[in-house]
């Protein structure tokens, strides 16, 4: 299928009002809603096996209770955003008022909560699973509005698969990314996961993490879900794009992108001092890397600003100058989840013209390819 | 400004000695192959030595993940390991980062630079 760039027809060029939203979640009312999707060869493990976590949304075990500021929910919500009947996540309707009308927000990238590349075994029948939720998310979410963006979501253990279901699910044209979990026990620039990157790279996406059940601190989970918070996120993302770039994927895919959602954005001026440091005195160690990393880091990373948590304007504008972000940090809101940032708290008109329309579009639609319709 | 340096029979080849030179050292060195080079002896980093550091082919790649040892030599720096092309001075992970490099000349039995 040739690709059709459907943003022109969803969004206006209008500098003022384009707001993309990085980092939302959809979710599935129940594995029911899979079945529909799932290829008859994985029925026998679906329903005639004993499977401990059928019909979970999530699939793998995650130890922690986590804080929810609604008891009418078992999601970590914000207390405004859950409605009766349904959990927040999961009904279109729900998600276009809290999104579209009263966040402004113009454009939403979904990524779920689907982390197939979490599972530690069974691979294949996971590879099925992804295949049977991208359907889903297709028919069920971006085929109903054409403000939703989506992703493709694949195991990485099994690459060659995860190509060939990148490759499928890349034909919907509202599809922007691949998705892949921050998981901290393998290192995605290893030589074994580069036909994801590969596949996504022929199919102009980019490629977005995000954390869940498989990222970990180094010694495991910490005791207490404050712990595992605070320091999983930034740590995998850390992990993780330092193999990126030190096993090449950069300069093998010059054009590609990666976006890293919900890790917060103070640890990246330390991030890239010490990356260049290393580098200047031990480029010899990675000898194809050919630029610094800071470069890569400003030409093929994003990172979202959510949570800002409580920097002011002023601290945050003066993070972007100490480390010459400008180009690599964009919004998400993270809905539902209760620790959402608002566009109009944390990117106000006080912020420079050229670095808030960066921030709320600019940097998505320059570094995501299936986005580049929106730039004015 | 031409400076003489030291004569060239001192200097040995797979070898290098720093050299004062109106108030400032550089470091000359003769390759394997003998060829000559100097660099000013300050490493713009944190201002170590270079002479004390040792001179060896560059490591390059021939593909992605694969080491190949290219014929560019470079200096390493003793504190850090920062390399410098011997030729150009520039550092090869960030060439902006840069010591002064002369071009050698043998004159009437002494290596010459002009500065």
């Amino acid at each position: 299928l040739a690709l059709v760039d459907a943003s022109n027809a969803v969004v206006g060029a209008d500098r003022n009002t384009q707001l993309i939203d990085t980092d939302v979640h959809e979710l599935m009312r129940s594995f029911d809603d899979l079945v529909p999707y799932l290829a008859p060869e994985w029925h026998r493990f679906a329903f005639d096996y004993a499977w401990p976590t059928r019909g979970a949304v999530f699939n793998t075990a995650f130890p922690y209770p986590f804080p929810i500021l609604n008891p009418n929910s078992d999601s970590a919500a914000r207390a405004d955003w859950v409605s009766e009947g349904s959990e927040p996540g999961d009904d279109l309707d729900a998600m276009r008022q809290h999104l579209f009308v009263e966040e402004k927000v113009s454009l939403a990238i979904l990524n779920g909560f689907y982390h197939a590349s979490a599972v530690e075994g069974c691979y294949e029948f996971a590879a099925g699973l992804a295949s049977a939720y991208n359907s889903y998310q297709v028919e069920h979410w971006l085929e109903k509005d054409d403000r939703l963006r989506g992703s493709v979501h694949v195991v990485a253990h099994l690459p060659e698969i995860a190509a060939r279901e990148i490759d499928r699910v890349a034909e919907h044209p509202q599809i922007v990314q691949v998705f892949l979990p921050l998981v901290t026990n393998r290192s995605y620039g290893e030589r074994q996961y580069r036909p994801i990157f590969e596949a996504a790279a022929r199919n102009n996406l980019a490629v977005c993490m995000h954390h869940g059940p498989a990222t970990k601190v180094g010694n495991g989970y910490p005791s207490h879900w404050m712990e595992w918070h605070m320091l999983a996120p930034p740590q995998a993302a850390q992990l993780q794009l330092t193999s990126m770039i030190c096993n090449g994927v950069f300069d093998q895919f010059p054009d590609l992108t990666v976006m890293i959602l919900e890790t917060g954005v103070a640890w990246l001026p330390w991030y890239l001092w010490r990356m260049d440091e290393h580098y200047r005195y031990a480029r010899a160690d990675i000898p194809w890397v050919r630029r610094l990393p800071s470069e890569h880091m400003r030409d093929n990373v994003l990172i979202a600003t959510q949570p800002l948590a409580d920097l002011t304007e002023r601290q945050f504008m003066s993070l972007i100058e100490l480390s010459a972000s400008e180009r690599i940090f964009c919004f998400a809101t993270d809905y539902p989840h209760y620790d959402a940032d608002t566009a109009d708290k944390v990117l106000t008109r006080r912020m420079p013209q050229d670095l808030w329309e960066r921030i709320r579009f600019r940097n998505v639609a320059e570094k995501i390819p299936r986005l580049r319709g929106l730039l004015p | 400004v031409r400076h003489k340096l030291i004569r060239a029979d001192e200097l040995q080849p797979g070898s290098l000695q720093s050299v004062a030179v109106g108030g400032q050292q550089i470091v000359v060195i003769r390759t394997d192959d003998g060829e000559l080079f100097a660099l000013r002896d300050l490493c713009p980093h944190r201002g170590a030595r270079l002479s004390h550091g040792y001179v060896g082919s560059m490591m390059g790649a021939a593909t992605i993940g694969e080491y190949k040892l290219e014929s560019t030599l470079v200096l390493r720096c003793p504190w850090h390991g920062y390399e410098f092309d011997l030729a150009s001075g520039r550092c090869p992970a960030d060439p902006r980062r840069r010591v002064r490099s002369y071009k050698v000349e043998v004159e009437e039995g002494f290596l010459t630079i002009d500065d």
